[in-house]
């Protein structure tokens, strides 16, 4: 946690120009480092995969290539809905423990790529969205829009969910 | 002159020293090419005295070139001090007309010889007083300057540059495998001045790119190597036996000194290598070569691995001419060996004399014997694996997309002649353009079976045994990452054919049998699958003994009739050896069921037949590819699976009498007498499945490692070849899932792992 808010603090000195993707879920405006997005595919069927965590909601192909694919809704619980037409499959390209791992990640709907100067970002404030802080990088403001940065590392590493689930429950205890 | 010329290249290095940058190699290598000119004959004659003066300065250039000087800017003064010393004694040479002072850089010498710290080596030449031009350095004792049993590749440093030496292990170890090859191919025909080179050549190279990396040790063995084979190619002398077995030695140790290399650039700790001791066997024999006069030419065939095959034996084999024309052409070839004033005739000029064949039937033949020995020299690149996998994944794309092409309604029910010509046009192209893509994986099997060659020569030298090696279908073609993983059980089966199959020589007379053993390799394509003979016609294997073997293990009992084939494939369970005594080659009985696991690992079989006497025949089979699988295509729910064909026992819907459920036994399936448990896949995968009576739906009987147990699925779509998808790192090591496959219509299906599947039996 701390290692995060340095981080921010040194973006924040600095003045440089990161570009996001962003897109829509439910509500809210996200956006993704443009560095990590490979392609956006439309929606397609999605093979189910037992055994895996709930928010891998299978495996697709890409021409060619098998790759798994997360629901962000589910991710970060928030209200499901049936896919429609501009529901679509932002591919990105995690870390992973042995190289680079190319992953889909279900959206609502792209919305446009949007460039951030450093000092447009804020830090993630103290209280919790429903999305866990863990994935959120900053806050990005731009005109009267607020954009929630996911680091999409954390939000499609493995074995966090657990976690994650618990700190919900926690926060909601506490509320 | 020769005077003046000497002068002006004097001046040329004084000014050349002084431009030197510390760590310029091209600068240094230029003084060393001007050095060179110096000592020419023509330049020196009369200043003899200034040779012992440039040798110096050659080899302190040398050293500097290997990093040895720690302080180069000292070196580079030094050397220019030399070379001040050497202008200033031949100018004084020239004034006096006498003996010139050289006494001054006589310190010089001194003072580099001990930033060299070579002291011995080239304490020969250091006397200048005495020193005689004529005396050159052997290269080899110059190289030996180097500290070279100190610590493997001490004051390298690997964090720079990690992938050049990961290129140079890489390439190096290719080289060092063509050199096997041509030696072997060299003991065939030691006067062939072309494969000569052909093993001189890649010494020289891992040479000079050890050299340029600072890879001290590997330097100075290759480079003594070198040296042996220059003057083997200068016909000073030959090589056969003791030095191909040194080479073969020299290859050995570069290649562990390669993998040292390996384990360092990973930053594991080095075991010590016996450099200094294999440099001395390097220069003892070379000596002892070099003291043999007169070298006899020592007879091509040594009894060893026949690999190429005679103009006689081609003809024959082409049915050109019986074996009987052969042996009668053969004594009349003896007949005229003995008549030392003529070069003895060709086998093929004897047999046209005798009108027995053609003169094309011959120059076939020896075309054929050409390209036998050159094998077919395409040229070929090297490409990363993971642009051709992205190539073979793109092109099963195509292969889809065109199917769903043809398919689609829209299309077909255009009546256009021209769309349905183009159409088949695509289906024809994408179909050939996916067989060139999957034959991209495709090498021969040959690389495999010329490391067989080596082996049957060592084993043969190691249990005193003369062993011909013939290989058929060398150039049947295997996916790449099969043939790595094929070489053990064969190394395994060749093995056991040599210590066991083949008796020794004076055993074989008495049975009357050719001295020399044959071990036979055979690849061929049969049936999607490539099959590999190894054939020995040694003694056999003792039904009776194996049996009675397999009583005392008690994996029979008395009274058990298995036929000799069953018996045979008995030696292939753990544990088995019938080998009366354990050699250091064979025969602790661990070999056979490794081959069998190994085998069975890539989705084959291995078969033992044998008769008595004459000997055995080791048969495996494997599949061409591992990237390919037999499926059976099952729905559960909405989803599809593929259960591998291999594990597939048999398909039924049971009746509601084979049924049963079993207290703490969960439900079982009366299949031919056998009850077996039942799986039911939407329960283990968790999903809703069509029907869940599985007097409604289907039981699959799968088989793992000879256990049986049913699945239950909802439907039957079909057989299929798949290929195998990974599901990549973040979904590995699933329950039950072996990974995915592309279906036809583009989706992704899973592939199922029987044995996972096997350990959720209730």
């Amino acid at each position: 946690m701390e290692e995060q808010d340095t981080l921010a603090e040194v973006a924040l000195t600095s003045g440089n120009e990161n570009k996001y993707l962003t897109f829509h879920l439910v509500d809210e405006l996200y956006g993704l480092d443009i560095l990590k997005v490979r392609e956006i595919v439309g929606m397609q069927e999605v093979t189910k995969v037992p055994g895996v965590e709930e928010y891998l909601v299978g495996v697709i192909n890409l021409r060619g290539k098998v790759i798994p694919v997360a629901d962000l809704r589910k991710r970060f619980a928030l209200p499901l809905r049936d896919y429609d037409a501009r529901t679509c499959i932002v591919v990105v390209e995690i870390a992973g423990e042995a190289g680079p791992v190319v992953m889909g990640v279900v959206v609502d709907a792209v919305d446009a790529v949007l460039t951030l100067r450093d000092d447009q970002i804020e830090k993630v404030p103290a209280f919790s969205s429903k999305v866990s802080r863990d994935c959120i990088k900053g806050l990005g403001k731009v005109e009267e829009k607020i954009v929630i940065l996911l680091d999409v590392d954390q939000v499609c590493s493995a074995g966090r969910v657990m976690e994650d689930h618990l700190a919900e429950i926690s926060e909601d205890g506490v509320k | 002159m020769p005077q003046e010329k000497v002068v002006q290249v004097l001046n040329d290095l004084a000014v050349n020293v002084v431009m030197l940058e510390p760590g310029d190699l091209s600068g240094l290598g230029q003084l060393l090419n001007s050095i060179e000119e110096l000592r020419k004959p023509e330049l020196s004659s009369g200043l003899e005295y200034l040779l012992p003066c440039a040798e110096r300065l050659q080899d302190a250039i040398v050293t500097i070139i290997h990093d040895e000087f720690k302080e180069s800017e000292k070196s580079l003064e030094l050397l220019s001090r030399l070379i001040t010393e050497m202008q200033e004694a031949l100018r004084n040479g020239a004034d006096s007309c006498g003996v010139p002072d050289l006494q001054v850089s006589g310190k010089s010498v001194a003072e580099i010889d001990q930033l060299v710290s070579v002291p011995v080596s080239l304490g020969e030449t250091v006397v200048l007083e005495s020193a005689d031009p004529k005396v050159k350095s052997e290269p080899v004792s110059e190289d030996q300057s180097h500290s070279i049993d100190e610590e493997l590749f001490a004051g390298v440093d690997f964090s720079q540059d990690e992938e050049l030496y990961r290129g140079f292990i890489a390439e190096s170890n290719e080289h060092l495998d063509t050199i096997e090859e041509n030696i072997l191919n060299l003991e065939q025909d030691p006067e062939n001045l072309e494969i000569l080179n052909s093993i001189f050549r890649p010494f020289h190279t891992i040479k000079g790119v050890s050299g340029f990396m600072n890879l001290k040790q590997m330097n100075v063995i290759a480079h003594h190597l070198e040296n042996l084979l220059d003057d083997a190619r200068n016909q000073r002398f030959y090589l056969d036996g003791d030095a191909a077995d040194l080479i073969l030695d020299g290859v050995d140790f570069l290649k562990r000194m390669l993998e040292q290399l390996n384990i360092a650039l990973g930053g594991g700790a080095l075991e010590r290598m016996p450099v200094k001791s294999f440099l001395d066997r390097i220069n003892d024999l070379h000596q002892v070569l070099l003291a043999a006069e007169n070298p006899a030419k020592p007879s091509p065939d040594d009894g060893i691995a026949q690999t190429v095959p005679k103009i006689g034996e081609i003809l024959v084999g082409d049915g050109k001419i019986t074996s009987g024309d052969l042996e009668i052409a053969l004594a009349e070839q003896g007949a005229s060996v003995a008549e030392p004033e003529k070069t003895p005739k060709k086998i093929g000029k004897i047999l046209v004399e005798q009108k027995k064949t053609d003169i094309k039937a011959v120059a076939r033949a020896i075309r054929k014997q050409q390209q036998k020995k050159e094998g077919a020299a395409g040229s070929s690149i090297k490409v990363d694996t993971e642009k051709l996998d992205n190539l073979v994944d793109m092109v099963g794309e195509l292969v889809i997309v065109q199917a769903m092409l043809h398919q689609d309604p829209d299309i077909s029910s255009l009546e256009s002649r021209k769309i349905a010509e183009n159409m088949a046009q695509l289906s024809r192209i994408t179909s050939s353009l996916q067989k060139v893509a999957m034959s991209l994986r495709m090498v021969p099997i040959k690389q495999t079976f010329g490391k067989m060659v080596r082996l049957v020569r060592d084993l043969a030298k190691k249990t005193e045994k003369e062993i011909d090696l013939v290989m058929f279908g060398e150039d049947t073609e295997i996916d790449k990452n099969m043939v790595d993983l094929i070489y053990d059980p064969m190394v395994h089966m060749i093995r056991n054919s040599a210590d066991h199959g083949i008796e020794a020589p004076d055993e074989r007379c008495i049975v009357g049998k050719n001295r020399v053993g044959t071990i036979t390799l055979k690849a061929f394509h049969g049936g999607g699958n490539v099959i590999i003979e190894i054939v020995d016609d040694g003694r056999g294997l003792d039904a009776k003994k194996i049996r009675k073997k397999a009583i005392e293990k008690g994996m029979i009992n008395e009274n058990d009739h298995s036929s000799d084939q069953e018996l045979f494939n008995m030696i292939l369970a753990p544990g088995f050896s019938t080998a009366d005594k354990i050699t250091d080659v064979s025969g602790r009985g661990v070999g056979m069921d490794v081959v069998k696991k190994a085998i069975e690992k890539l989705r084959g079989v291995v078969e033992v037949d044998s008769t008595p006497g004459q000997g055995s025949v080791v048969t495996i089979k494997v599949p061409l590819t591992l990237a390919i699988i037999d499926g059976m295509v099952v729905v559960v729910g909405d989803e599809r699976y593929i259960i591998p064909t291999l594990n597939v026992v048999e398909s039924l819907r049971p009746l509601e009498e084979q049924y049963h459920t079993v207290q703490g036994q969960g439900e079982l399936i009366k299949v031919r007498d056998h009850l077996l448990p039942l799986v039911r896949l939407h329960q283990v995968f968790k999903c809703e499945s069509q029907t869940t009576d599985p007097c409604q739906a289907l039981v699959v009987v799968v088989e793992h490692e000879s256990e049986q147990f049913c699945l239950l699925v909802d439907e039957l779509v079909g057989k299929q070849e798949i290929v195998i998808k990974s599901l990549g790192e973040r979904l590995k090591d699933l329950p039950g899932i072996a990974g995915g496959a592309i279906m036809g219509d583009g989706r992704v299906g899973l592939i199922l792992d029987v044995a996972g599947l096997s350990k959720c039996r209730p």
